[in-house]
């Protein structure tokens, strides 16, 4: 019964069919190059346009339970280490844009939420969210899905607790300390509503996203195809030890949707590259990408930013080889 | 990008009944605040109202707002949306709905 779930619902085997089976029909011989790569292509993109859209619809319905306001109220009343993993939880539910960070920030301080607190659910936002969960369980299997949402989480709780013990909150602009403490009351929304705001939010991401899919699904298509084996097992894969760094380096300063990278990492794990480098990889674009760094930087000081980064970077190294260590046992 | 936009706005611009004294997009600068701007603004084009939507991204006048999700519109200085994309139908409605 899982298997079904696995391989034909998230998987989309009969889809793969479907378009070998109708590029055929066209005269193109899926089994070369060519035509290959077109399959691959059509395919792909259908399958995570669909799975994107089924994932943003029933995420964003989730959301509509858990506005920002209503989140802060919730972890307002815990404390310590409790705090931390209860911010970490609730950032993969808690809609994010990279410009709500700042605002949200800024919400989270002036409602007196310790500074490390803050930044578990800032780490844990982009990082793990439920739409990756999913995905990843369609390409990956649910073991890798589920471990990678649990580290996702030890890094945003342990990276919140560490900078919360180095004591940096002078680290954050004043300005955001004079924050006006508003009581917002959460909106009564219906059923109907919630249905408004899910669609609309679907079709907003689609809109925003579908760019970086065809380029990665591209980009995946092309590495499926033309690139050969042993290239991608020599830089990424058994042949070098320096993958998940390498990986997580390149990723840091890429700005690319999450869905736009599952099918490259698609097509590197199928040629060999290490499922740790390829995780890195994914966790570094979407974790710390350019805008978010730089709107970050409205908000705190060099040197906390900094202190982010670096603790995300180590986290997502020490992830990679994590995964590269286990990758035989869980695939 | 325009890709569902069906209906693109072919309506005639109508005179709007009540005042518009002030609207303001907000936002921290990511692009979906700035379409949230042009979309503010096309709707005023639409609705004849010969005003000047303005676009804030400056941290401190965000934060008098309170409010922590982006984009907002501020309508007659009242929060009429956040937190997500409206588009310029949507916002013509707001704008109509909170007129003095």
């Amino acid at each position: 019964m899982w298997n079904f779930i696995q391989n034909q619902i998230l998987g989309m085997k009969w889809l793969y069919t479907l378009v070998g089976n109708l590029i055929n029909t066209l005269g193109l011989d899926i089994t070369n190059k060519v035509g290959g790569t077109i399959h691959f292509f059509v395919y792909d993109l259908i399958k995570i346009v669909v799975l994107l859209c089924c994932l943003i619809f029933i995420i964003s319905y989730i959301q509509s339970f858990f506005p920002p306001e209503r989140t802060k109220r919730i972890i307002g009343r815990f404390h310590g280490l409790g705090a931390n993993i209860l911010a970490a939880l609730l950032g993969t539910i808690t809609p994010f844009c990279s410009c709500s960070s700042i605002p949200l920030f800024i919400g989270f301080t002036s409602a007196g939420l310790p500074l490390g607190v803050t930044f578990s659910f800032l780490i844990s936002s982009p990082m793990v969210d439920l739409g990756s969960l999913v995905l990843l369980m369609s390409i990956f299997g649910w073991k890798v899905a589920i471990i990678y949402v649990l580290l996702g989480l030890v890094i945003a709780v342990s990276g919140g607790t560490l900078i919360e013990h180095l004591h940096l909150e002078n680290y954050v602009e004043e300005f955001i300390y004079r924050g006006k403490k508003i009581e917002v009351e959460d909106e009564k929304l219906t059923i109907r509503d919630r249905v408004d705001y899910s669609f609309s939010k679907m079709i907003t991401t689609l809109e925003k996203v579908i760019i970086y899919i065809v380029i990665g699904v591209g980009i995946g298509s092309i590495i499926h195809n033309w690139i050969p084996k042993d290239l991608v097992v020599k830089t990424l894969g058994n042949g070098n030890p320096f993958g998940v760094f390498i990986a997580t380096i390149c990723g840091i300063p890429m700005y690319a949707d999450i869905f736009g990278c599952i099918p490259i990492a698609e097509a590197l794990l199928a040629k060999g590259a290490k499922l740790g480098v390829v995780l890195s990889l994914m966790m570094a674009v979407t974790t710390l990408s350019l805008p978010s760094m730089i709107m970050l930087k409205k908000a705190i000081k060099p040197k906390l930013l900094g202190t982010f980064i670096a603790i995300c970077t180590v986290g997502i190294i020490c992830v990679g080889y994590f995964f590269n260590f286990i990758q035989s046992f869980i695939i | 990008m325009g890709l569902f936009s069906f209906n693109k706005n072919k309506e005639e611009i109508t005179p709007v009944k009540g005042s518009l004294k002030n609207i303001k997009v907000l936002g921290a600068g990511c692009s979906t605040c700035h379409k949230q701007y042009e979309y503010a603004q096309a709707a005023c084009k639409e609705l004849g109202l010969n005003i000047e939507v303005e676009y804030i991204t400056d941290l401190e006048k965000i934060m008098e707002y309170g409010m922590m999700s982006m984009p907002l519109i501020v309508i007659n200085d009242k929060v009429a949306a956040k937190g997500k994309l409206v588009r310029t139908a949507d916002v013509k409605k707001l704008i109509e709905d909170n007129l003095l």
